[in-house]
């Protein structure tokens, strides 16, 4: 039979060269050349045609068992040059690594602002901008800050060419809101600072504060204490210890810094605290009545306290960073750990 | 300021531990920073806010640790006579003041026959533990007063001033003066000077000068205990790039009323460890002592402000032990203030010392009534899309940075951005920070570098922060947000897929996606030119025809000025354009009720036919039913004829109203195949 013949040709030169081939390649050729749509096999197959109506169903049954043969044949080859992958997984090494994603990190020092303004967001303070570059009015003088204090000068401030600042607190925004809003106001603001600092483990020319505060009728320091207690039991842990110490800003009277018991030793002293026992995290006080009588509020009427905190020492705190310039660096192997 | 506490005990008897006295200062407000042990002694370290120059000595931490405590203080008597004294405009001293602003007032007495020499152990051990040296008794004397009342002396050798007279006067410009720390130092007009009949004896509140200083041959002294402008003395110092004991409490203001205490205080200790006499009266040139002011309280402000009720009876106590002198009239309490209080001058000024005193501690907290939802005109608007942004990009696998504000204006110059209307700083410490950076751009490629030297492989990364520049019109400077992106290096391959390096359509890829998430669909891409950017490879995303951002691949020449040797891409858009067209809002969209058909086509084109002319031809030829696109294979070289590329897409087709069949997709898909062989002369394959 000449169909079946030349069928048997193809099985013999398909053979061959399944055995002769050296690689996965050269099978994967030989395995197109004659299973492919336009292979050899196929080709074959169209000569069916020509075979008598009765011989047809054997002719069928032959060309299946050839397909099978060929396929068996490229199967057999092939695991003995499987390529590593697939002969790893049909040996269902589950050990091996997962396919994994690379994860997008958020900057830990925007992760620290937005967790303490979600706190103080939830306590109804709302998030407002205001500029980084500013004039003296602002960052001084409003602030209850005399002409001719020393940090005023070059020393200590970054001035720019048309004599205005870079502003070097954020207590700007208490002056920029209250001359726009009238009472009650419950506002907090993040931004940049800058100071002229040489840089070091733990100085910067540049870096972010938050500060808040709450203005209305019967205001007190009590309620000073009760939001930045809130504050710190929601960020540090329910846990922590905190104490109010006597301090003085020139915008705030009475004023207080807060400190946290020391979470590394709890108050005993250690390296971390610098052996105090105790780990300072913001500033705060009720709003100066001189203060008020610059942005035209009554203090008789109204009391307001306010507060601010260095993110990137809180941020440093939290995760244990022991230099401020790995913040600004961003090499990715620090930023992945956030 | 350091303390040692067995000095303490000289104005008080302690009897509590080294520890409690600590507690009670850091809850006053003298934050204990420190507590070293020299020779038996704690020694503080104490943290002195600008308001409170009277604590600057032993005395002022007495006075504080016994206003808290509780126990009361003892002052010497040459101390507690001569407060608030003055001595005799015609004394034995004759004193010229020509500048009365920077030098209010200048005691001067005389003293003779002192027995220069080494001094007594105890008074060694007690300047040992402030940290200063002895040099000889006398000078130890005058540091020693200094250390304990605050005031800062001077002695000068009386017989090396010419014509014994005492001038404080400006420096005149060529003058100078070897100080005693043997520098000889320029002066000028700038600087205040202690001057005799002829030249400069010491720079006035911060160093004497060799010529006229204490040596062993010295026989008769000149005792100088005066105060300076604060303001005049902080100049000068910047001004010589000097600093003392003394300068350091004169820039902080000193206690009037103490200066002429002060002086008697070290004559008492010349006479008992030098042996000297005073001769005549103390000389006192300059301005009268101010009357100690009067500060009135309305008791319910207590309550107003603290938030706590504290008896008129404990307010006054408070004021007592600060020796305030309270008078209480119903509600109402005056103090008088000691001239040593500056800082006490109004109400509220009394009212933090009730809370200091009171104890911080011991208010009670409680939160206040919140006024909720109210908005307020500086709302920070660009919030929401913010953290949108943050979070798509997070998700893409994006690393967001922070870098600094202040760069380089060579920076922005290998930028190749033209440096007009930069925000430059007056006083920059370096080059390295002398303007506020017009582009998020520069920092993006340096941060990509600092990454690459460390051989982090896959770089993409983004920022979201301000750009500042200089409006020429307004005079003003004007910051916006901005966002960065920046994409680099090598995805690296695993077990089954292979490394690739980072390109265009990665970048182009994050954008389309960031751009669909925020709401922004109409848009289309331009070519441009970007200074920094790559001509074949730059972009600007343009939606209402106006340009919103732009990306592309950064120039060869551009990304080696950041040491960067491989291809960088990168985008910078403003946030603010952004959140114009931005729409957070998401809406639902029925899921589509019939199946869709699938269908490939490859075709040959001319390379000059782009992938959206033919993405629009076959969108206008299905009539509505075409409901996506996608190229899955692009190929040009071998077995295609030069100048054509092939390309191949799956089409989506599907109906609103009904299943599509089999016959009207052919005849969709012919439609297409011919529109294309038509209209791009595409051929199909």
């Amino acid at each position: 039979m000449k169909f079946l013949d030349k069928l048997k040709e193809v099985e013999k030169l398909a053979a061959k060269e399944i055995t002769d081939s050296s690689n996965a390649e050269e099978l994967e050729k030989a395995n197109i050349k004659y299973l492919g749509r336009k292979g050899l096999v196929t080709d074959a197959i169209k000569g069916i045609k020509s075979v008598p109506k009765k011989d047809k169903p054997a002719a069928g049954m032959f060309i299946n068992k050839l397909k099978q043969k060929i396929t068996l044949l490229i199967k057999e080859k092939g695991k003995s040059f499987k390529t590593k992958d697939t002969a790893l997984f049909e040996n269902n090494d589950i050990t091996l690594p997962g396919i994994k994603r690379e994860l997008g990190h958020i900057h830990p020092l925007v992760k620290t602002t937005q967790e303490i303004i979600e706190i103080f967001g939830k306590m109804g303070f709302k998030a407002v901008e205001s500029p980084e570059i500013e004039t003296e009015y602002y960052n001084f003088e409003a602030l209850n800050i005399p002409k001719n204090h020393p940090s005023r000068e070059t020393f200590h401030t970054f001035y720019i060419e048309n004599g205005d600042l870079l502003r070097s607190q954020t207590s700007t925004s208490q002056i920029r809101v209250m001359e726009k809003e009238k009472p009650p106001i419950q506002v907090i603001h993040a931004g940049k600072v800058y100071r002229p600092d040489a840089v070091d483990a733990s100085h910067s020319f540049m870096f972010y504060q938050i500060e808040g505060f709450m203005v209305d009728k019967g205001i007190q320091f009590s309620d000073l204490k009760g939001v930045l207690g809130r504050f710190a039991k929601e960020y540090f842990g329910e846990n922590v210890k905190m104490r109010f110490r006597p301090h003085f800003f020139p915008f705030t009277e009475p004023s207080a810094e807060v400190d946290i018991a020391c979470f590394l030793c709890h108050g005993k002293g250690c390296r971390v605290c610098s052996h105090k026992g105790w780990l300072e995290v913001l500033g705060s006080g009720m709003i100066n009545p001189r203060v008020f009588e610059f942005v035209k509020i009554d203090p008789a009427v109204y009391t307001g306290f306010a507060f601010g905190m260095g993110v990137d020492r809180i941020c440093m705190l939290k995760y244990g960073i022991d230099d401020i310039r790995l913040l600004y660096e961003n090499d990715v192997r620090f930023l992945k750990q956030f | 300021m350091r303390v040692s506490f067995d000095w303490l005990k000289d104005f008080m008897e302690v009897k509590m531990d080294a520890a409690k006295a600590q507690g009670f200062l850091t809850m006053t407000g003298l934050e204990i920073t420190a507590v070293t042990d020299i020779d038996g002694d704690h020694v503080m370290e104490i943290e002195v806010t600008p308001n409170r120059p009277d604590c600057l000595s032993i005395l002022g931490i007495a006075r504080e640790l016994s206003a808290a405590s509780g126990v009361s203080i003892k002052l010497p008597d040459s101390v507690k006579k001569n407060f608030m004294k003055k001595g005799s405009s015609k004394g034995s001293v004759k004193i010229e003041i020509l500048d009365k602003n920077a030098c209010p007032r200048y005691v001067g007495c005389i003293m003779k026959n002192v027995k220069v020499g080494p001094t007594p152990k105890w008074l060694v051990q007690r300047l040992n533990a402030m940290g200063v040296r002895s040099v000889n008794n006398i000078v130890d004397i005058t540091n020693y007063a200094l250390f304990e009342l605050g005031q800062p002396l001077h002695a000068f050798d009386l017989d090396k001033l010419e014509q014994k007279r005492i001038i404080v006067r400006r420096a005149k410009k060529g003058e100078s003066i070897v100080t005693i720390d043997g520098v000889n130092r320029s002066l000028d007009q700038n600087i205040l000077v202690i001057a005799d009949g002829v030249r400069p004896v010491a720079v006035a509140g911060i160093m004497g000068g060799k010529d006229t200083e204490i040596t062993e041959s010295t026989k008769n002294i000149l005792i100088e205990s005066a105060c300076f402008d604060p303001v005049v003395i902080r100049k000068a110092c910047r001004h010589l790039s000097l600093a003392s004991e003394s300068s350091y409490r004169f820039e902080r203001g000193v206690d009037q009323g103490m200066i002429f205490a002060s002086s008697a205080r070290a004559q008492e200790l010349v006479k008992e460890i030098a042996r000297g006499r005073v001769v005549g009266m103390p000389s006192d040139a300059g301005a009268k002592l101010e009357k100690e002011k009067e500060v009135t309280l309305d008791l319910n402000e207590i309550q107003r402000i603290l938030g706590i009720k504290v008896a008129a009876e404990d307010i006054k106590e408070i004021f007592k032990r600060l020796h305030l002198n309270p008078v209480r009239k119903k509600d109402m309490i005056t103090v008088t203030v000691p001239s040593y209080r500056t800082d006490l001058n109004r109400d509220i000024d009394l009212i933090e010392e009730v809370a200091r005193l009171y104890g911080y501690d011991k208010v009670p907290s409680r939160l206040p009534l919140f006024t909720p939802h109210k908005t307020y005109q500086l709302e920070k608007k660009t919030a929401s899309i913010e953290n949108e942004i943050r979070k798509i990009l997070c998700r893409l696998g994006l690393n967001e940075i922070m870098t600094y504000a202040l760069t380089s204006a060579d920076a922005v110059e290998r930028l190749g951005i033209t440096a007009e209307n930069l925000v430059r700083l007056r006083n920059p410490m370096s080059s390295q920070q002398e303007i506020m950076r017009p582009s998020l751009l520069s920092e993006m490629l340096e941060t990509l570098n600092w990454n690459l030297n460390r051989k982090n492989a896959l770089l993409q990364l983004f920022e979201l922060n301000k750009v500042y520049i200089m409006n020429k019109a307004t005079g003003q400077a004007e910051e916006t947000m901005r966002l960065c992106i920046g994409m680099c290096g090598n995805k690296p391959g695993n077990w089954k897929e292979k490394p690739r390096d980072m390109d265009f359509f990665d970048l182009k890829g994050v954008i389309e996606i960031l751009l669909d998430s925020v709401g922004v669909r109409d848009y289309r891409i331009e070519k441009t030119q970007h200074p920094s950017l790559k001509e074949s490879m730059s972009v600007n995303i343009v939606v209402n025809n106006k340009p919103c951002g732009v990306f592309g691949e950064v120039k060869e020449d551009v990304a080696r000025k950041f040491d960067i040797k491989r291809k960088a891409y990168v985008a910078e858009m403003p946030i603010d354009d952004l959140l114009s067209l931005a729409n957070l809002k998401k809406t639902f969209t029925a899921l589509p009720k019939y199946p869709s058909v699938k269908r490939d086509i490859a075709i040959l084109v001319d390379d000059a036919i782009n992938a959206s002319n033919i993405y629009s031809v076959i969108k206008e030829e299905a009539r509505g039913l075409v409901r996506s696109v996608d190229v899955f294979d692009l190929y040009k070289g071998q077995q295609i004829q030069e100048g054509k590329k092939s390309l191949a897409y799956t089409i989506e087709y599907r109906s609103d109203e009904r299943t599509l069949n089999d016959k009207e997709v052919n005849e969709l898909h012919k439609k297409v195949q011919d529109a294309l062989m038509k209209r791009l002369s595409a051929q199909i394959r």
